[in-house]
């Protein structure tokens, strides 16, 4: 396998030479700004013209990860080459909401194959319920393969986001990518950091993924209380509270929650994953220091190691994570990349829903407020 | 620019707007994140003190439920003892006095006793002076841990109740005492006019039975001149017509003496007045005058009459002979009665005591038939005065209804019994059994030796 990371900044340019690139590439990952990706004489349109062979994959964050930095509105992009691996690509509308377990199950079916060994997938993030989604994508794959990704990003707005084959990207879209052959090696690890804290809440209204009512009374002035002067900046403000999901008996999912949109005029929160009624749910908060500690955590397991050859790292986190840790958001990467070690090609986004197995649930599950890292490789 | 941070700068008096620009944008930077941590520990402070008042709001809510739940509760025991027929009190020792805690129910207000007059009072305060050294007297024994009851009244005496007492028992001490109380007003009522109407039933009875005997007295006298002299008029009359007249005469005089004689018997027996007079009795020879005084009648209808003796049959024994007789006689006269063909048979039998060496204990008398039986259903008639099986018997058979009512208190009052066997329409025994003294059974071994 050949793995090259790179980045490219709007006053910058890339950060190596493109003429620099192998000559021949199969998979191009581009994690940028919509402009970055969009632009017919952009950075992502040169490459797409670069590698007119390779499955080209664009996905709109909320900041992109290559190696040690995060940084806005520009771009990075893991260029990968196999020697062993075949790799197929599919992507799906998907109409709305209430859509979500069948583009899962379109995706997990159109990939389908005796020699598939891993899934990334990469959705549209606002019109999109996640949990359904992954639902979905459970249904159709075989326990021994996973699913791992995200949920794109549009920044701390909220208002667009963007997924895309070739120049093919719009929103609502999600798409897949499957990677096959004995050869093909992948480890994933998600860990998040953050601590419950206060009352249990009952979830007392709620239809899917929006949230109307805890304890009977209405979500969204829970949270404007716990914002306070931060209000004015929901959606956005709502991540510094995401919810630990329990079950009906209180006990803990393992699941996080974390806020998409808020709807004033119905008093409502939309949620990234489902919030079924008549569960429990705590708010949660997080310091620099978990959310990092949370970060290396997720980097113990996929370190990788067993791969004889070169090693990527595909880092999805979640906004956020993004949001709490401000100018010191490089530190969870650095965390992360320590744990690897050196010679792992690190490229990833913020993003609004990482999706990643989770404890006993074979396949995936979404996450939030998470780290989550897919480590790949090829035995050669 | 951050004012902490300029404070900081004016101290090494390095003026912002004089640095070189690079320096600025380091400057600007780091004000930034001067800020930015401001408004993170803002962030923090700020969740802090909502989730503290979502706790003590959570707090307090909780301290109201449960006071509310509290008073509800309270209320609802409250009603619930007050709404009660009966009554409930407590009460403790304090000094040589006892002061109740509590008084609630509706039997109580009935009483007099409201909550205002009786909860914190002692018994004088709310009880006459006999009334309450009564009370206190029950009031001490309960103190010593014993449960007690007892039936008190009110004043007026128009409402009457049983109360309860049941000592709460401590460590090694009873703190108090519970008085549950019920009104018994009406089943003392209905006791006094059960005891009155039992006495009027009582008196009433005696009156009927020495009218009786008074009557049967005065009616006997007339009657054996009658006899007398219808004997006498029945050796005179030659003429054959006025000769059955007088035979007619002769037998109804015999039944009314019969009667008469029955009803005597049995007023003496009601009143406790049968005197027996025991004597040594040679059974067999009762037995066969019985069965001698009733031969004719059972040749007459063609029955046979069969005497049965057991070889172990004592003697002698010591019983009043007239009642023996007058008992096998009633029953071998229903036997024949009762029987159109076949055997009526007496018979007499002995029966021991395993505890007392196998001893013989009683006599056995029986008198068994092949007539028309008795139907269950009349078992529980038979015994009664002036009953028989059924009314058609009086009129088939004749008859006062007296003999085995009579029969059967003669033999209870020689300390037997008499009690039937019986199937309809195959025939009866009738059974009496006569104890024989111990000191009796004694002697007659001495003699038999």
């Amino acid at each position: 396998m050949i793995a090259n990371s790179l980045s490219w900044k709007a006053n910058a340019g890339w950060s190596q030479p493109v003429a620099d690139l192998p000559a021949a590439a199969d998979l191009l990952l581009c994690f940028g700004s919509a402009e970055a990706l969009e632009a017919s004489n952009g950075p992502a349109a040169e490459l797409r013209r670069r590698y007119p062979k390779a499955i080209s994959v664009s996905c709109s964050t909320a900041g992109e990860i290559c190696s040690g930095s995060v940084s806005d509105d520009g771009l990075a992009v893991l260029v990968l080459g196999f020697g062993h691996t075949r790799v197929r690509s599919i992507s799906t509308a998907v109409g709305s909401s209430a859509d979500s377990e069948r583009a899962g199950a379109a995706i997990g079916r159109g990939l389908l194959h005796p020699d598939l060994r891993h899934v990334l997938v990469l959705s549209d993030g606002l019109a999109i319920n996640g949990s359904s989604l992954t639902a979905g994508l459970r249904g159709v794959l075989p326990p021994h393969v996973p699913a791992t990704g995200g949920l794109a990003g549009d920044g701390a707005r909220f208002r667009r986001t963007l997924v895309g084959l070739g120049d093919k990207l719009g929103p609502n879209q999600v798409v897949g990518i499957g990677f096959y052959g004995p050869a093909f090696r992948a480890e994933h690890g998600s860990a998040g950091g953050w601590r419950a804290f206060g009352p249990k809440r009952r979830v007392t209204h709620a239809e899917a993924n929006v949230l109307y009512t805890l304890d009977d009374k209405p979500a969204l002035a829970l949270y404007k209380r716990y914002l306070g002067d931060r209000a004015d900046e929901l959606p956005g403000a709502g991540l510094l509270f995401p919810l630990q999901l329990l079950s009906d008996s209180s006990e803990e999912t393992g699941l996080v929650r974390t806020i998409l949109a808020v709807d004033e005029e119905k008093q409502s929160l939309t949620f990234a994953g489902d919030l079924p009624m008549g569960h429990y749910v705590r708010l949660m908060k997080a310091g620099h220091d978990a959310l990092v500690e949370g970060a290396r955590t997720a980097a113990e397991t996929p370190t990788g190691s067993k791969i004889k050859g070169p090693r990527a790292a595909i880092l999805v986190s979640c906004v956020g994570r993004k949001l709490v840790l401000g100018r010191r958001v490089e530190e969870e990467v650095e965390a992360v990349l320590q744990q690897l070690g050196k010679g792992v090609d690190a490229v990833g986004f913020y993003s609004y829903g990482e999706i990643c197995p989770s404890g006993l649930t074979h396949g995936c599950e979404l996450h939030n407020q998470t780290m989550t890292l897919t480590v790949i490789g090829e035995d050669e | 620019m951050n004012s902490l941070l300029l404070r900081q700068l004016r101290q090494y008096r390095l003026e912002p707007a004089h640095q070189p620009s690079g320096l600025v944008q380091l400057l600007d930077t780091i004000s930034a994140t001067y800020n930015e941590l401001e408004k993170d520990r803002r962030h923090l402070e700020h969740t802090l003190e909502v989730a503290s008042e979502e706790l003590n709001e959570a707090n307090e809510q909780l301290r109201r439920d449960a006071e509310n739940k509290l008073l509800r509760l309270s209320l609802y025991y409250q009603k619930t003892l007050e709404g009660q027929q009966g009554m409930i009190l407590c009460f403790r020792k304090e000094g040589n006095e006892f002061v109740h805690t509590l008084c609630r129910g509706q039997l109580a207000r009935r009483l007099g006793w409201t909550a205002e007059r009786v909860e914190g009072k002692k018994l004088g305060a709310f009880l006459p002076p006999d009334t309450a050294d009564a009370l206190r007297t029950i009031y001490e024994r309960a103190w010593t841990g014993e449960e007690c009851t007892f039936e008190g009244q009110s004043t007026d005496g128009a409402i009457a109740y049983l109360a309860r007492l049941q000592p709460r028992l401590g460590e090694d001490a009873v703190p108090e005492v519970i008085l549950s109380g019920v009104e018994i007003t009406d089943r003392k009522r209905a006791e006094v006019e059960l005891l009155a109407a039992k006495e009027r039933a009582e008196s009433a009875d005696r009156s009927k039975s020495e009218f009786l005997a008074v009557m049967s007295h005065e009616i006997r006298t007339p009657l054996n001149a009658i006899v007398g002299f219808t004997h006498l008029l029945s050796e005179a009359i030659r003429d054959e017509e006025q000769a059955m007249w007088v035979k007619t005469i002769d037998e109804s005089t015999r039944v009314l003496q019969t009667l008469i004689n029955d009803i005597l018997d049995f007023s003496k027996i009601e009143e406790g007045l049968l005197d027996l007079v025991p004597e040594p009795v040679r059974v067999t020879e009762v037995m066969q005058s019985v069965i001698a005084l009733f031969r004719p009648a059972a040749d007459d209808k063609s029955i046979a009459l069969e005497l049965r003796l057991d070889a172990a049959l004592p003697k002698v024994i010591q019983a009043d002979p007239m009642r023996v007789k007058q008992i096998l006689s009633n029953l071998v006269s229903n036997a024949l009665k009762f029987t159109h063909q076949g055997t009526v048979c007496l018979a007499a039998a002995v029966g021991r005591s395993p505890d007392l060496d196998n001893a013989a204990t009683e006599i056995l008398f029986s008198v068994s038939d092949t007539g028309i039986g008795i139907p269950e259903s009349a078992r529980h008639r038979l015994f009664r005065l002036f009953t028989q099986v059924d009314s058609s018997t009086t009129r088939n058979y004749g008859g006062t209804g007296l003999g085995l009512a009579i029969s059967r208190r003669l033999a209870r009052a020689m300390g037997g019994e008499l009690d039937y066997t019986s199937e309809a329409g195959k025939g009866s025994v009738f059974t009496f059994t006569l104890p024989i003294a111990i000191e009796q059974v004694a002697d007659r071994r001495v003699l038999a030796s």
